[in-house]
């Protein structure tokens, strides 16, 4: 799986060692003029030719790129800290000082940037460090916006809140959360910037306005190529040109800024590792064996594990990784209520995460799942979810997003279930799920945590999917909303959906469960019909497992 | 070693005036040694109270006293009046840096008032190692990052941060809904431990049963809010 990705970086490495070794094994002054050579066509003598004045242009290559690379890394770094430090400056002030930067970000960004290079340039002909300017000064206003909304983001944070309440000065603030925060997006919007950079330079020096002729970067050789062309040169062209397109291509694809799904190139992953301390290695991620041999029972249950294993990375440096699903065989019928009963850290919350393929990043699973009697890997239980599966997270205030109305995320839902999702449809949606009309308009920060789990509640049954899982759906709520969760999920099980939950109120489960499975430290140590596992009086064994003190 | 707060009134930044006020003339008086337990249904606005309470948000209008000391909306808060209230949130999720351990977490607040820029669990691992046995947290998971550990676990460790510092007062927002019967029982039994101490306890929840275990006053929100929409 990292194979694609250390492609580019084994390339970007020979690149950088060809800038490096050759010019130094090799020294040649570029006003070292042989008559003799001139425009000679590849050889082993020069592997990729020479020019007008007979210089080598395997030799000249390697300059031109090391000069480029010099220059695009310092404009780079450069338009970042200029980038970070106006994106900070407006987060950190705020008001007056916040609208003047961002004005500032505004007229820079609707200016053309090579016109804008070309005149600072222009101003001081030939300097290496007015094309670092030139560069910087048109590159630095995408890493203050990025910087700036990490922070205003990160600023409202409850743990940002939390620290501010319990005392903490601001200066602490900043270094161990908010700057910890925008550091890896700064970080890899350098990265970013590099090919960029490289280009800008060589279009400068390509339009005569970059270093004095005599000096070597790869936009000078693709200037002097002109010439040569014409007399049938084509390895003056061919070789600084593969070099430009080889090295841009390789700093730009180590950078995988990873979509859903996607790994993360080697760049973002070690410089996420400076700020997160090392994982150890783990076992390749949702090597789910696919098992033909898993017999069905007759009547297919709606999800289905067989032996099991979730495990983490360890954190702590040693190999092992952390188990924390241990041989796990679980069922849930098919329209029934299962309940899944443990104490806290038993592993229920990361069961149903599991089961619905949303392991925390770096964690991975061996053993089999099925739903609907359809054996899944990874990808699977993927494409599962909508369709067949829906999760509705313990965490109800993290789980809606902040910036829409409850409405606003109801019509979303309806629409990715591809339902009917006109005005009417959405509150009448909303009605289906018990949520009040009053809420409907406004955003999760004015909900309290009970309609937060509600409203995250019922835009989970919206999705209309056969089974859904429910991670603690009352834990903080009165006894009223409860009654009315019960209802909507006793009414959803009589539809004939599935119900996987989990809670910690014995009561509830006593009430509605029709299965229930009790975890504890990983394994499944106990599971059956509710009678049998809750039966009343519940046997005092039981009772302690589930955390109960009776 | 109290709180109190003095007709304590807010509404919502950006509410329709005419729904009325979340909160209005509310009093509520905690004092030394006392655990207060408040419950009221979702939405009737518990947490906001125990924000303002927290004087981590300004109310439109009262006063909040920090042993006996008032602060009216708006003014400004010593450090060391801050760092005299410890706090647990209803979600730890929200109120952990997800890139800080939890043993960074935990002692954060000690380090911050010493004047520390970054939290530095090896000058405390005395305090860390009493923090974690009294909020009954593994020591073992101190070297995880909360997206290892589940959330009635980062909850303990939450309530150990809180209490690092020895607060004069504690407010707890549902701090047992993410945590099993048995823990729940541990947890309100530490929090009626700090107020044995001498601290001031006010704990919102929803669990009456367990609430009324330790708590020796219970409040009805909706008995001492004036306000007409509640």
């Amino acid at each position: 799986m990292f194979k694609p990705r250390l492609v580019p970086l084994v390339l970007l490495g020979l690149a950088l060692a060809y800038a490096v070794l050759v010019p130094w094994l090799q020294p040649l002054d570029p006003r070292a003029v042989d008559l003799s050579a001139v425009l000679q066509v590849p050889s082993t003598d020069h592997f990729f030719g020479t020019d007008q004045l007979g210089r080598d242009v395997w030799i000249r290559s390697a300059q031109g790129l090391r000069m480029s690379l010099l220059l695009a890394l310092l404009a780079s770094v450069f338009s970042t800290v200029l980038g970070v430090g106006v994106g900070l400056l407006a987060a950190w002030r705020g008001g007056t000082v916040d609208r003047i930067a961002m004005r500032l970000v505004d007229v820079t960004n609707a200016l053309p940037h090579l016109l804008l290079a070309v005149v600072i340039v222009a101003l001081w002909r030939g300097q290496w460090w007015a094309i670092v300017l030139s560069i910087a000064l048109t590159h630095w206003t995408q890493v203050a916006r990025i910087v700036r909304s990490r922070l205003l983001a990160e600023r409202t944070a409850d743990y940002v809140q939390l620290a501010r309440a319990s005392g903490a000065p601001t200066a602490a603030i900043w270094c161990t959360h908010l700057i910890p925060a925008v550091a890896p997006q700064a970080a890899i919007a350098l990265v970013l910037q590099l090919p960029h950079a490289i280009w800008h330079e060589s279009a400068l020096s390509f339009l005569g306005v970059g270093l004095p002729p005599e000096s070597a970067s790869l936009g000078l050789l693709l200037e002097d190529a002109r010439g040569g062309l014409l007399a049938g040169a084509w390895w003056l062209l061919v070789f600084p040109a593969g070099l430009l397109v080889l090295v841009s291509w390789s700093t730009a694809s180590m950078v995988d800024t990873a979509g859903p799904g996607r790994r993360r190139g080697p760049i973002p992953r070690l410089l996420s590792g400076l700020f997160t301390k090392g994982r150890g290695p783990l076992p390749a991620a949702g090597a789910a064996r696919v098992d033909p041999s898993v017999r069905q029972s007759p009547a297919p249950a709606a999800i289905q594990s067989s032996n099991l294993d979730v495990f983490l990375p360890s954190t702590t440096g040693t190999d092992t990784p952390s188990r924390l699903l241990r041989g796990v065989d679980y069922r849930a019928e098919a329209g029934a209520i299962n309940v899944i009963l443990g104490a806290s850290g038993a592993g229920k919350s990361l069961l149903l995460r599991t089961l619905t393929g949303l392991l925390p990043l770096g964690a991975g699973f061996t053993g089999n799942i099925s739903i609907n009697g359809r054996s899944r890997d990874t990808a699977g239980l993927a494409e599962a979810r909508g369709p067949e599966t829906v999760l509705v997270p313990g965490s109800a205030g993290t789980a809606l997003n902040p910036v829409r109305t409850v409405a606003a995320q109801m019509r979303q839902t309806l629409k990715v279930a591809r339902r009917p999702a006109s005005r009417a449809d959405v509150l009448q949606a909303l009605r289906d799920v018990a949520i009040d009309e009053s809420l409907a308009h406004r955003y999760p920060h004015e909900l309290s945590g009970g309609q937060a789990q509600r409203v995250a509640l019922g835009l989970g049954v919206a999705v209309g999917s056969r089974i859904l899982l429910v991670d603690e759906p009352t834990s903080a709520l009165d006894a009223q909303t409860i009654g009315r969760m019960e209802t909507l999920l006793l009414a959803r099980a009589a539809a004939g959906v599935t119900i996987i939950m989990i809670t910690h109120d014995l009561e509830l489960a006593r009430r509605i469960a029709d299965y229930v499975t009790v975890l504890q430290e990983g394994r499944v140590i106990e599971s059956g019909t509710a009678t049998d596992v809750l039966g009343d009086p519940a046997p005092p064994a039981t009772g302690v497992r589930l955390g109960v003190p009776l | 070693m109290s709180l109190e707060l003095r007709g304590v009134s807010f509404t919502h930044r950006g509410a329709d005036p005419a729904a009325g006020r979340l909160l209005d003339g509310v009093d509520l008086s905690v004092g030394s040694g006392e655990v207060t337990g408040l419950s009221a249904p979702s939405g009737a606005g518990k947490s906001t109270l125990l924000r303002l309470a927290a004087l981590m948000v300004p109310a439109d209008s009262g006063t909040v006293l920090i042993n006996g000391r008032g602060f009216a909306s708006g003014a400004t808060v010593p450090r060391a009046v801050r760092q005299s209230v410890g706090m647990v949130f209803q979600s730890p999720r929200a109120a952990a840096d997800p890139r800080l351990r939890l043993d960074a977490l935990v002692c954060a607040p000690l380090d911050f008032r010493d004047g520390a820029l970054r939290p530095r669990p090896r000058h405390h691992a005395e305090r860390l190692a009493e923090l974690t046995e009294l909020a009954q947290l593994d020591a073992a998971l101190l070297h995880r990052y909360p997206h290892e550990v589940s959330d009635g676990q980062l909850q303990r460790a939450m309530v150990a941060r809180a209490l690092a510092l020895d607060p004069d007062v504690l407010i707890c927002d549902e701090p047992t809904a993410q945590l099993d019967a048995e823990t729940t029982a541990a947890i309100l039994g530490v929090l009626a431990d700090c107020a044995a101490a001498g601290a001031a306890v006010l704990i919102a929840s929803h669990d009456r049963a367990a609430l009324s275990r330790v708590a020796d006053t219970m409040v009805d929100l909706s008995q001492i809010n004036h306000a007409s929409s509640a």
